[in-house]
Formats: structure tokens, C-alpha cells, sequence
């Protein structure tokens, strides 16, 4: 299903450079899913409401889920919360996305 | 201020005031330039206009951290009087800007974009995108303005200056202002960063509504589960044309299909026009945009993306398989739950055919063909069996004996459960509903049955599912969830799953609201008797809440006065008491078969298994498929109690010893009765017991019986005991065997309103005969006793009518008439009988069946027999009797006792005995001095020995007697009857003499000498009873036996 899984662990995610996904397999393993709900594709965050209902408005047009079934590792949460992320689910939500960025 | 949870404390303020915009504006910009705004208007208002934009530029560069700066633009804006005040207001608003932050946000900017492009500069690092969603407002605003300054050359004019002062101005600050950006970036710049992520996410979504100025939704028809491929091939549309003239014009797309999704065979376009879309689609697979393309409703936009709410699936939840195919639809249990919770590690019982079908499977693939899906039935669900796989296919079969943990070929077993890893989306894990009989047989595989379920995973599993939650109008319910929580009212309409309500309770009284059952529950009061409905596994089970614990309710159940827990949604106000009591065709107190040979009675229904309290007298819980049939109540089973008397069903009788317990008949089944008292809860008060050890009480509708009176008193009486009156009253006959006599006979009636009638008996029972009369065509039930039997030729009374029939009845009314009966009594009223009626030995077990013990065989039975008939009459009984005894065995009593007895065998063989036979005490004299050979104590002690066993008691009471020449023990010594005894010759003192010392010496006076037997035993007390008593009542063999 992912389309661009192999640039995604190439070029980690552009909106989440804190995760430090790129060509770090195991934290991308850990921090996406493959499991959710509701494909979006995102031609203009800023424009879209539908970007901005999902809070994706701020980052780069791709393809984005509605829901993303999975939970992150403890010990890269609490790194988050460390460097003052404040973790909401729905930073969760996005972190677990497995996006296809253009 | 760089904590990052003071940026979440301004976070949340934003969010009380409802500002959409970000909190980018840090809390000193918020004090700088708030009050210069203040100032502003009142500038604005009270003199001219155009010096208000003078100091506007300044006021918004305020900052408390540099006071400097701030008096210098004071003093720049000389006259304007406003530097004083921002000072004072600056302090005092410091405490209320959290209040009207926004508000005063609002205005400045409002004003500030209606005269500052050089805003931007300045906001730009803080504000861009508040700029952005204020965009529409703002733009009212300075047409506003405008329109009013266009109105006015004058101002105009003077706004011109304004903003060219302010230009000047800011020129000349432009480079504090740098700096102050600098020092900006430097304080906030990390919680910038942060905000990178935050700033979408603290904005309530409430507010991210959409308006008309965002793009609408179109639905377009597509191919049904083709959904996320159009979206994909949107996606690499919009990447292709990305800055090409024919980029797309849409700005987003999605889906929200899935196999159970009512948006399937839709995808949603996101675009300002809809010929956007039509561009965007044209010539794409799967998609038809020419088809009806549905603009959504604003209103509706959000519930598009509506996500629900993934149940968290925790270890010991239960869940449905989906895949493999062969297990789909299967419960399963939740182990353990992978990391990244995607995969779930679930128990299930495995459908095994160990391999049985792998050959037709391998068969088809070799021709070549797709492996076809398993046709026929899927083997059973059925624990894994180490022997099955070892049968079958012991190859791939390892594993460890001991864990009971198997692999078989790709799977793994643990405890005879399969354990797998599956995907969580192959699981179903909402509406699971489990039944109880599924989660039994999880649980049953420690053989202890339902008691280790955890309610709570099961509690757990079933919460989600609404299902089975009824509401029905005149619940009274409670809202546990949302807005109006809290509420309490009465259901008056339910549709669906909306609830109206009619709220009784708090502030919203008497009003009317509709409610999702989603956060409903039903509210019951302590005392409240209700009714268990389903979901649970104690399903229409009644009772009283004593307990309610959020939506847990404990109630106290009627039937078993136990208390049990379950959730408020499966219960119901209950208007009927306990009615439950049956499961299927069994029911509360049937008699049911449980194998050919045992029978039980049902003492508790359970929702799925029953009780039941079997023929002897154990319990045991049993599912309604492991009996075999259920026995109808015979209303007419009849039986005979321990008097003989009969019993039928709802007569009350009592136990005779044991537990000594009664109760009322519930079920004769051959020699068991099923009785069932008040006195005791358990077993629902049905105890069992044996035919024979009961004795009536009473009977129903007061049908006479033999043993009405219950006990005999008169075997009770010590008076009788001893034989005061030297009247025999030995039980007499006791059975009537065959036709009753009396049948036929010519009768008239002694006593009532038929007194004096003549008539023939045509019927009898124990009591009553039914007469009919020679006078009238009529017949009647007269008691027995009323009646006298008359000679049907002669007219004649024939006196003793009864006591001259063998089988004269036992234990009836008719009885003391019997015992008066000089010739009867005077023979056969031994003390023996008696005293060994009375013997310990009499109550064993054995001696409890009465008739079937020698003593009391010899009473009853032997009584019968023509041979102690004969004997009782003879003039002296004694001798008679013993005659008839020593003479071995006339009587079938006799014989019986004897086989058992080695005594009588030797006492009949006994050359002194037979000697003796004529001469009692001749007998006794040899007797006396082979007792005193040695050697015989060994086997006599236990006669004469108190205690030494329980049959001899009865002769160890009376013992005392022994020192008086034998002659007062009632037991054997006192056999002998006086007659016999004292009447007899002077020889007499001699066997005494012997015999006394038999007694006295204990020991030596055992004719066991003469027979090592214990029988010698009986020899030696046949001397001083009657010999059949006694041998009857030997406890030597008997005594045996009993061991």
C-alpha cells in the first residue's frame, strides 16, 4: 500500500524532522503504521479545509489518513515530551502516518 | 517564559477566549500593545484623527522590557497625553489582559491595518497567520474606515500626514525594532519550534468549522472498493501536473470507504468549482465524475471525517477472527497486544483435523488447479490434542509434555488452545457479544468451569456493544456521559438509539431531551427489585439491588440468596417475583433420569446447567443435554413407609433416625422418596431418603393411615419394656399377605348411623372396609373396628375375628384388641422380643430394616411363621418355643437366623443340648459344665461383656439381674421366662448355679468350650432365653456381618 515507502525511509518525514526517520529503519518501523482509515490527499494545506479539519494544514501537501491505527514506543514519547513536543493525540496520530510526501 | 508549560497556560487561554488565532503574540507584546490601542481610541475620540496614527507606530513597538524605548515614544508623542496613562494602564492591565487579551487583540489590529502596511514588518513575526484568518474581518473593517475617511478630505489630509510621521518614526525605530525581533527569536525561538506541531493542534476543532469561504466537497461515485485507488491516482495527478498549466484545481481528495463504511463507492473532492473536479477526474479509471456528483453540505463537511473512536483492545478482551477463514467468526481471547499495536496475540480453540484433509487439498493443487478454500464443514472447535497429532501426523508435531505448549506444524498450542499472532485488522473487535457457553469453554479447560471468567474483560467487551441494551419507556435513566451528565429522568420514547427523556431530577426538571443510548445508563435504587435481561450469565435472574457502584449493580437473588453483580444495562424493574425455575422442558423439583440407574431431582435451575440431588443423596451440576429424560410426577405412586403403612406424594413424613428430617413427599421413585421441608434453603429444602426409614406424619387429606400416630409409643414404653404385666407384646403379624379376609364376610355395623345394619364387606383398606348393606343398595365405608363379623349361615357373632387370622393386621387400631387376647400375649410376649426390639443392634442399618434381622425377624416374621404360632400357644411357651427352636429350624425365621448363625447349628447339634432339650435346665446343666472348660471364654466374653458389642447391650443392662439367678435379665436370662425358669425343677439351682457363675465369672462360664464358634456364644445365652430369641439375636454372626 505505501506507494513511496522507500523515499519516506529515504528522506524521513517533512514534517516531522524531529523523529529523525530518515534511513533510521527501526525508529521508522516503530513510529508508522500500516493500518488506518480514510486516505487524503492533500493538493493545498493551506487552501483545504479538509486539511486544516485534520490539522494537516501546516504541513506539506500528500497523502495523509483520517485515522492511523497504532501507538508510539514509550521511550520515543517521552524523548518527545522531553524536547517539549507537546504530544496530543493527534501529534501521535501524525507522527504515525506513513506519508507520501511529493 | 521559555517553559514550555507557560506556552501551554497561554495556549489554553487562547482557547477560553475562543481566538482562533494562534498564540504567537508573546504576553509582552500583548501588554505593549493593548493599552496603546486603548489609547489609540481615545484619541481617536476625543481629539482629531489624524494625530492618533502619529503614536499608533510606537505604541505598537511598546514592550514592558524596554521601558526606554517606551518613554522615548512618549516623548515623541508629546501633547498627545497619552504616555502617562499607557505607563499606569500598562500595570494596572497586566492583571485583567488575560480577560480581554483577545478583545483588545481584536481592535488594535483592526485599527492597525487600516492605517499600517508597515505592519507587516513588525507582526509579521508573530502574527501571520492571525493576519491570514482575520483576513475577512479586517478587510470589513478598513472599508469601514475608509468609506467614513473618504467622506472627509480634511481627514484624509491629515491621515496622510499621520502615516508619513509614522513612516518617519518607524524608520527611525526600525532598527530597535530589529533588535527586538532578534531578541524575540532568541527568547521564543525554541518554543517556536515546538509550535511548529502545536499550533494546529490547541485550536478547538469547534472553530475550525467550515465556512462558505472554504472549498466545497463534492462526492463522486467511483468504483466500490476502488476508493483509496482513485485517491492514489488523484495523488499522482496532482504530483504530474504540479506546476504545469493544467495543475489541478482541487485541494484535496479522500475516501472513507471500507467494507462496512456507508461512504463506500464515494471518493470526496475537495475544490472551489466544480468543474475542478471534472478536469481532475477526466479519464481516470474507477471514478465517474459525468455521473450525479453530490455537493456535501457544509454542515455535513465535518461528519465526513468523523474517526471513531478504535476501541483499546487490553489482554483478556474478547474478539471475533476474521482470517484465517476456517476460524471467522470465532471467539477469541487477547494475550497480548504487539508494540506498536497492530498486531494482537489472541487464544482461540483450534479447528484441527490434524491433517486428515491436507491430502485432498495437496490432490487438487497437483492437478494444477487453485487450492480450492476447504470445502465442507470446518472441523469442530475442539481443544488441541497432543494424541490426535501424535496419530496423525507425529512428524511435525514437537513440543513440551510438560508446558502442555505444542507446535504443530505452523501453529502453536498452549494448554490445547492455539496461540497466533493476527493482524488487527483481522480481527473484529466491536459488537463481540461473546455468549457464555463460548467464554465457558475457555475457561473450562481447568475443569472449574465458569467461576475463573473475569467479568471484567467480559464487562469490557460487551460495553462497547449497545446491542443488547434495551431502554424501553418508564426507565428511569441516568446520562453518565457528555453535556448533560448527570440527568436523571424517565424514558418516554425510544427510537432507535435516541432516547426522550422526561428529566425529573435537577436543574433541567420537567424538561424534555432526547439522549444518544450511548451515554445512558439505567438508574435503579437500592431496594429496587429487578430482573436480570440479558448479557449476562445470570440472565432472568430476579432480585433486590443492595449495591450499585457506578453503572455495577450487586443484587441479592431471590432464588438463592446470593448476591451477584451485574451491569445496570442488563437489568430491568422486575414487577414478578422468582418466577424463573426452569430451564427447557426441566423445570424447579422434577424427577429426572440420569442414567439407567439413577434418578435425581431437580433442586436449582441456572441459566444454562441445573442442579440436581440424586437418589443418594448428592448434588451435582448437570447441563440439561446430560439427562436423559425427565420423569413425570406420578401423583399415585404409592409406597409402603417403615410401618408398612402406605405413602403416597404430598403426605409428610419424618425421616426415622439419620437426620431425623421431614418433609413432604415431592416424588416416590421405587425405594426413594423426594421430600421437601421448610427447615433448610439447601437444596431447596428436597432431601432423599429411603421409602423404608420414613414413617408417616400425616397424610394428605387426612387419609387414615396405619401409622397416623406416628411411633409406636407402646415399644417406647420403658413399662412395657421390662414386661411389668408378663404380656408379650411382641409385634404380631404385621403384612396382610394376600385378600384380606374380611372380604366377603357377613358384617354388621357396631357404632354410628348404620349401627345395627347387616352387610357384606365387599373392599378393605387397613382401617376401613366398605360395606354393603343387605338392606339398602348401598355401599359404605365403616372403620373396621365397627364392624362384627358374623357367621353368614348362622347369623352367629364370631368373636376375635381378627386375632384368629394369621395375618391379623400389626400395628393397626385393631392391635391392643389383639393384645388382650389372653392366648396370644401370654406365649409369645418374651422379653426377648422386647428387649432385642429395642437392642442397639436393632437400629444398626440392617437392624433398621427390621424384618430382615434375625431379632427382629424373629419378632415379625418368625411371629408369622406357623411354628412360632404353634409355639405361642403351646401351655408353656418356653418350652414350646423351644422345642420348636431346638428342634432347628421349623420355622423359616428360624432357619434364616440360623444359616447365619453357627450358634443354632450348634446348638441343634450339641449332643448336652439336644440331651437337654426336653429339660430345660437339663440342658443347662451340661451346659454349665462345659462352659466351664477353658478356653470358651474367648468367643462368650462379648456376650457378657458390657459393651463389647452393640447387640449385647440389651442383655448388658439388665445384667444386674444376673446376680439374682439370672432370673431378672430382661435379656436372655430373662428368656427363659419365669415360667421356665422358676417354675422348674430343683435342678434348676444347679444349671443356675452354673449358669450364675457363667455370669459372674464372666468368662469361664462360655460354652465355648464346647463350640470354639462364636456361636458357642449363642449356645451359652440359649441356655437362659428362649433359644430362638436369642440365637436370632446372636451377635456373633451378626456381628460379623456388620463389620
Amino acid at each position: 500500500m505505501p506507494v513511496d515507502q522507500q523515499r519516506f525511509k529515504s528522506e524521513g518525514c517533512p514534517n516531522c524532522p524531529f523523529l529523525e526517520l530518515r534511513g533510521n529503519g527501526e525508529a521508522l518501523e516503530s513510529c508508522t503504521s500500516t493500518v488506518f482509515e480514510g486516505l487524503i490527499t492533500v493538493k493545498d494545506p493551506k487552501k483545504s479545509w479538509v486539511a486544516k479539519w485534520q490539522r494537516i494544514d501546516n504541513y506539506v501537501p500528500g497523502v495523509y489518513a483520517t485515522k492511523v491505527s497504532g501507538s508510539i514506543p514509550e521511550d520515543i514519547r517521552n524523548g518527545l515530551i522531553e524536547d517539549g513536543h507537546v504530544l496530543i493525540p493527534y501529534v501521535i496520530l501524525c507522527i504515525l502516518h506513513r506519508r507520501h510526501g511529493f | 517564559m521559555s517553559d514550555p508549560r507557560d506556552y501551554n497556560d497561554a495556549e489554553s487561554e487562547e482557547e477560553d477566549d475562543f481566538n482562533p488565532a494562534p498564540a504567537d503574540m508573546s504576553d509582552d507584546d500583548a501588554k505593549g500593545d493593548p493599552e496603546a490601542d486603548e489609547d489609540d481610541d481615545d484619541h481617536h475620540r476625543q481629539t482629531t484623527k489624524g494625530s492618533s496614527p502619529a503614536h499608533k507606530r510606537p505604541a505598537a513597538a511598546d514592550h514592558d522590557e524596554d521601558e526606554d524605548e517606551d518613554d522615548e515614544d512618549d516623548a515623541a508623542n508629546n501633547g498627545d497625553g497619552g504616555g502617562d496613562d499607557d505607563e499606569d494602564e500598562d500595570e494596572e492591565e497586566e492583571d485583567e489582559e488575560d480577560e480581554i487579551q483577545g478583545h483588545r487583540r481584536k481592535r488594535r489590529r483592526d485599527k492597525r491595518n487600516a492605517f499600517f502596511d508597515i505592519e507587516a514588518e513588525v507582526d509579521d513575526e508573530d502574527e501571520a497567520e492571525d493576519d491570514e484568518e482575520a483576513e475577512a474581518e479586517n478587510e470589513g473593517f478598513i472599508e469601514q474606515e475608509e468609506l467614513g475617511d473618504f467622506g472627509d478630505a480634511g481627514r484624509l489630509e491629515s491621515d496622510r500626514r499621520h502615516r508619513e510621521l509614522d513612516l518617519q518614526r518607524d524608520r527611525m525605530n526600525h532598527e530597535d525594532l530589529q533588535k527586538e525581533a532578534e531578541s524575540f527569536v532568541r527568547k521564543y525561538g525554541h518554543r517556536r519550534h515546538a509550535r511548529g506541531m502545536g499550533d494546529t493542534t490547541i485550536v478547538p476543532q469547534r472553530l475550525l468549522l467550515p465556512s462558505v469561504d472554504d472549498p466545497s466537497i463534492w462526492g463522486v461515485r467511483c468504483k466500490e472498493g476502488k476508493e483509496r485507488e482513485v485517491v492514489y491516482s488523484i495523488t499522482k495527478r496532482i504530483h504530474e501536473r504540479m506546476g504545469t498549466k493544467d495543475e489541478l484545481g482541487i485541494t484535496a481528495a479522500f475516501e472513507r470507504g471500507g467494507p462496512n463504511s456507508i461512504y463506500k463507492g464515494i471518493v470526496y473532492i475537495e475544490a472551489y468549482r466544480q468543474t475542478d473536479i471534472l478536469q481532475a477526474l477526466d479519464g481516470m479509471l474507477n471514478v465517474y465524475p459525468r455521473s450525479k456528483i453530490i455537493l456535501v453540505d457544509i454542515k455535513e463537511m465535518p461528519d465526513l471525517l468523523r474517526v471513531q473512536k478504535t476501541p483499546t483492545l487490553e489482554p483478556g478482551a474478547w474478539v471475533r477472527l476474521k482470517r484465517p477463514m476456517k476460524y471467522a467468526g470465532d471467539l477469541a481471547q487477547v494475550q497480548d497486544i504487539t508494540e506498536n499495536g497492530l498486531d494482537v496475540k489472541v487464544r482461540f480453540i483450534p479447528r484441527l483435523d490434524y491433517g486428515v484433509r491436507d491430502d485432498t487439498i495437496s490432490g487438487n493443487t497437483a492437478d494444477g488447479k487453485r487450492k480450492r478454500p476447504i470445502m465442507g464443514p470446518r472441523p469442530p472447535q475442539k481443544l488441541f490434542s497432543e494424541v490426535e497429532a501424535r496419530k496423525r501426523n507425529p512428524r511435525i508435531l514437537t513440543g513440551n509434555p510438560q508446558t502442555n505448549a505444542w507446535s504443530f506444524g505452523n501453529d502453536y498450542f498452549e494448554g490445547g488452545f492455539q496461540v497466533k499472532d493476527i493482524k488487527i485488522q483481522h480481527l473484529t473487535v466491536k459488537d463481540v457479544n461473546p455468549s457464555l457457553e463460548e467464554v465457558t469453554r475457555f475457561t473450562s479447560g481447568g475443569e472449574d468451569g465458569v467461576e475463573n471468567i473475569d467479568l471484567k474483560s467480559l464487562a469490557a467487551s460487551l460495553k462497547d456493544s449497545n446491542a443488547t441494551t434495551t431502554y424501553l419507556p418508564n426507565d428511569v435513566v441516568e446520562v453518565y456521559e457528555g453535556e448533560q451528565k448527570g440527568v436523571v429522568g424517565k424514558a418516554t420514547q425510544v427510537q432507535a438509539d435516541i432516547v426522550t427523556l422526561q428529566v425529573t431530577e435537577g436543574e433541567l426538571v420537567g424538561q424534555t431531551i432526547d439522549v444518544p443510548t450511548k451515554g445512558l445508563r439505567k438508574r435503579f435504587q437500592l431496594g429496587d427489585h429487578v430482573k436480570v435481561i440479558g448479557g449476562s450469565r445470570y440472565r432472568d435472574e430476579l432480585g433486590m439491588v443492595v449495591k450499585i457502584s457506578e453503572d455495577r449493580v450487586t443484587l441479592l437473588t431471590d432464588q438463592t440468596n446470593t448476591e451477584i453483580t451485574v451491569f445496570s444495562k442488563d437489568l430491568r424493574e422486575a414487577s414478578d417475583i422468582a418466577g424463573q425455575g426452569s430451564l427447557g422442558q426441566y423445570s424447579l423439583l422434577d424427577l429426572v433420569q440420569l442414567d439407567p440407574t439413577t434418578v435425581g431431582c431437580i433442586v436449582k435451575v441456572d441459566r444454562e446447567s441445573l442442579v440436581v440431588l440424586d437418589q443418594n443423596g448428592d448434588t451435582r451440576q448437570v447441563m440439561p443435554s446430560q439427562i436423559a429424560n425427565k420423569l413425570p410426577k406420578r401423583k399415585l405412586a404409592v409406597a409402603a413407609d417403615r410401618t408398612g403403612s402406605e405413602i403416597r406424594p404430598d403426605d409428610v413424613v419424618k425421616e426415622y433416625g439419620g437426620m431425623g428430617r421431614q418433609g413432604k413427599i415431592v416424588h416416590i421413585h421405587r425405594s426413594y422418596v423426594f421430600c421437601h421441608t421448610h427447615q433448610t434453603t439447601e437444596n431447596a429444602g428436597i432431601f432423599v431418603s429411603r421409602v423404608s426409614s420414613v414413617s408417616t406424619i400425616s397424610a394428605k387429606g387426612g387419609r387414615i393411615n396405619a401409622a397416623s400416630s406416628g411411633p409406636d409409643l407402646d415399644s417406647m414404653n420403658p413399662a412395657k419394656k421390662l414386661n411389668p404385666t408378663g404380656r408379650n407384646d411382641m409385634p404380631p403379624p404385621r403384612q396382610v399377605f394376600g385378600r384380606d379376609k374380611l372380604i366377603g364376610q357377613t358384617v354388621t355395623i357396631r357404632k354410628g348411623g348404620w349401627k345395627g345394619l347387616l352387610g357384606r364387606v365387599k373392599d378393605t383398606t387397613d382401617t376401613h372396609a366398605r360395606v354393603e348393606l343387605h338392606t339398602k343398595s348401598k355401599v359404605i365405608s365403616v372403620p373396621k373396628t365397627d364392624l362384627m363379623v358374623r357367621d353368614s349361615v348362622s347369623g352367629r357373632e364370631i368373636k376375635n375375628y381378627e386375632s384368629r387370622r394369621p395375618g391379623g393386621p400389626n400395628g393397626t387400631p385393631a392391635r391392643p384388641q389383639e393384645r388382650a387376647a389372653p392366648d396370644w400375649n401370654s406365649g409369645s410376649r418374651t422379653p426377648v422380643v422386647t428387649s432385642s426390639a429395642r437392642t442397639p443392634a436393632w437400629k444398626t442399618p440392617s437392624g433398621g430394616i427390621g424384618g430382615r434381622t434375625p431379632a427382629w425377624g424373629r419378632g415379625g416374621d418368625g411371629g408369622r411363621t406357623p411354628a412360632w404360632a404353634d409355639g405361642s400357644r403351646t401351655v408353656n411357651p418356653y418350652d414350646g418355643s423351644r422345642t420348636a427352636y431346638g428342634s432347628g429350624g421349623r420355622t423359616p425365621a428360624w432357619s434364616s437366623g440360623g444359616s447365619k448363625t453357627p450358634a443354632h447349628d450348634y446348638g441343634s447339634k450339641t449332643p448336652a443340648y439336644g440331651g437337654s432339650n426336653g429339660d430345660s435346665w437339663g440342658s443347662k446343666t451340661p451346659y454349665g459344665a462345659s462352659a466351664a472348660t477353658p478356653g470358651a471364654s474367648g468367643s462368650d466374653s462379648w456376650g457378657y461383656t458390657p459393651g463389647a458389642s452393640g447387640s449385647s447391650n440389651a442383655y448388658d443392662a439388665p445384667t444386674p439381674g444376673a446376680s439374682m439367678l439370672g432370673a431378672p435379665t430382661p435379656g436372655a436370662l430373662n428368656a427363659p421366662t419365669p415360667g421356665a425358669y422358676n417354675a422348674p425343677t430343683p435342678g434348676a439351682p444347679t444349671p443356675g448355679g452354673g449358669w450364675q457363675s457363667g455370669w459372674g465369672t464372666e468368662s469361664a462360664p462360655t460354652p465355648a468350650a464346647a463350640a470354639p464358634t462364636p456361636a458357642a456364644s449363642g449356645s451359652g445365652y440359649y441356655g437362659a432365653p428362649t433359644p430362638g430369641a436369642y440365637a436370632a439375636d446372636t451377635p456373633g454372626p451378626r456381628y460379623t456381618d456388620d463389620d
